[in-house]
């Protein structure tokens, strides 16, 4: 089905018909040249492979995307497979189901065997180790303050000598990007909750309770069976739509009278201790 | 950083669909064309860091400068582009409160566009002078956001000044799909042609016309919604056309909604160096 999919783009994109539209404002000779150029060079492979790649990840930037295609292929170190695997893995959002695709792709780059020529360990067998697991999701990760992510590591890390199989990688892959995102959608809660003077400390008792409902709310939810989880989800929506939230605020504000504040790195540490809750330790 | 719900979306729209919409063979074939004409130049260009260059130029928006109209004309994209680096390169103007002439305007836009059509730059003074006079001056303001509607929404516009023409001479517009026709009244032959000029149209008449012309264009023509046309058709009974275009020049709502201007009030903000960069 994809590759019917291929053909439809490259028929539109016929080389044929576009090179010659092209030069129709070039005169003979340099048509000529051009023509000669275009055949000899690698141009055409690398816009085919371009637009296939484009056409499988549909970034939602594609202009972008093409740039990053493109430099990556004019800076391509081939012996580093942790940055070509970042780059495939990179090439689409998690969510997305062709991120699964890319999961296999970047799982071969880093299962390669090191290159006869080493002179270091003789390690020719083809596989992932858990150091090169760890430092693939340490380039994944460097968004990741690093006492989150130690402890992230704790739970979907591999020893150094452990081979990796695919679905342990998949799960590590997957979880450091959705830790990510996790991140990043606490980063903004507590810039929706900091006062105005400073976008880096907040009110704790604020923060706090922020922190406890949604630890409460996941804790509940969790315990469901799995045919009650869409009602689980309802539940979870309730407990924390606005009003509510507002509601219990109010009442449990009169009895606080500390100022007492917290930063950014805290809450967001707070936050995480519960989505770590939720991982499945390897 | 919100999460991209577009993203989400990338599933569901076809490869033809998705090429379309953002115009990628159009950009490609530019790049190509681009490379080989600087090849003729320098013959040890890498082609894929020159393509990689390319595409980050287009995506930060300084692909537009100093190209040719057709090119500059070619997407939306391209337009708005255009229209941010008009206010990025020309904004000190409205700082000293200068007023020019439309071939002052016209000379400002050939510097960055040599070939930029006059007949754009008068389209752009008839709506902030609302059809007369045309020897008069504008300001940087004003000419910048009246650019943008004309210049960005020029199919849109084009499309819709006939069935305006229509309601004005009060010709019957029949639309047999819908059972909500409307008739203009018939024309009264002793009514003076230049005040029912000034006059306009009745708003409703003219909306229901507008989103009429909405389901005949493409879906890629850039139109500004139907919610904010209604706010500005809802104020006026009646109502000329360049009086409509001017309104939507001011409308906050519709800037946003293209997305490349900030608010009329902030225009003179922003330091040189943020040129074409900030997106």
């Amino acid at each position: 089905m994809i590759y019917v999919v291929y053909l439809t783009a490259l028929e539109n994109f016929d080389m044929a018909d576009k090179r010659k539209e092209l030069l129709n404002s070039f005169d003979g000779e340099k048509k000529q040249v051009h023509m000669e150029y275009m055949q000899k060079s690698e141009l055409l492979p690398q816009i085919r492979k371009a637009l296939l790649k484009l056409i499988e990840n549909k970034p939602s930037e594609p202009m972008l995307f093409l740039a990053n295609y493109f430099d990556s292929v004019s800076s391509n170190d081939k012996t580093d497979k942790i940055a070509n695997a970042m780059q495939v893995l990179q090439l689409t959002n998690h969510r997305q189901a062709v991120f699964q695709t890319n999961l296999m792709i970047a799982f071969d780059m880093v299962s390669v065997a090191r290159s006869a020529s080493s002179k270091k360990a003789v390690n020719k067998r083809p596989g992932l180790t858990g150091s090169v697991y760890e430092d693939l999701l340490k380039a994944i990760g460097t968004k990741i303050p690093k006492d989150i992510f130690d402890e992230l590591f704790k739970q979907i890390g591999c020893r150094p000598n452990e081979m990796v199989p695919f679905d342990i990688f998949r799960y590590g892959v997957t979880v450091c990007y959705v830790c990510i995102d996790f991140i990043n959608l606490c980063g903004d809660i507590f810039q929706t909750l900091c006062n105005k003077v400073s976008s880096d400390i907040a009110d704790k008792y604020i923060c706090d309770f922020v922190i406890d409902s949604f630890k409460n709310v996941i804790t509940t939810t969790s315990g469901m069976q799995k045919c009650e989880q869409p009602a689980a989800v309802l539940e979870a929506g309730y407990m924390l739509c606005p009003d509510k939230l507002a509601i219990d605020l109010l009442n449990g504000k009169d009895d606080k009278c500390g100022k007492s504040t917290m930063s950014r790195h805290d809450f967001l540490c707070s936050m995480c201790q519960t989505f770590f809750s939720k991982i499945k330790s390897l | 950083m919100a999460l991209t719900n577009s993203e989400d979306l990338a599933d569901g729209i076809s490869s033809d669909e998705y090429l379309e919409k953002h115009h990628v063979l159009m950009y490609v074939e530019d790049a190509i064309g681009q490379l080989l004409e600087y090849k003729d130049e320098n013959a040890k260009v890498i082609s894929s860091k020159f393509l990689g260059d390319y595409f980050r130029s287009v995506h930060q928006g300084a692909h537009i400068l100093f190209r040719d109209y057709d090119f500059i004309q070619a997407t939306p994209y391209n337009r708005s582009c255009f229209i941010k680096c008009v206010w990025n390169c020309f904004r000190h103007i409205a700082n000293h409160g200068e007023l020019l002439s439309i071939k002052e305007y016209h000379s400002l836009l050939c510097l960055l566009c040599h070939d930029f059509p006059l007949d754009m730059v008068q389209r752009t003074a008839r709506i902030v002078l609302m059809d007369d006079a045309l020897d008069c001056l504008i300001s940087f303001t004003d000419f910048l956001y009246a650019f943008q509607i004309q210049f960005y929404y020029e199919d849109y516009i084009n499309a819709c000044k006939e069935p305006y023409d229509n309601l004005l001479s009060g010709v019957t517009v029949f639309v047999p799909s819908t059972d909500n026709w409307q008739q203009s009244q018939p024309s009264n032959l002793q009514t003076d042609h230049d005040s029912k000029h000034n006059e306009g149209v009745n708003s409703q008449s003219l909306y229901d016309a507008m989103e009429k012309t909405c389901l005949k264009l493409s879906s890629n023509t850039p139109r500004p919604s139907l919610q904010h046309l209604h706010d500005e058709l809802c104020k006026p009974p009646r109502i000329t056309f360049y009086s409509l275009l001017m309104a939507m020049s001011k409308n906050d709502d519709i800037n946003n909604e293209i997305g490349f201007l900030p608010n009329r009030d902030s225009v003179l903000e922003g330091n040189d160096a943020d040129i074409i960069i900030r997106h």
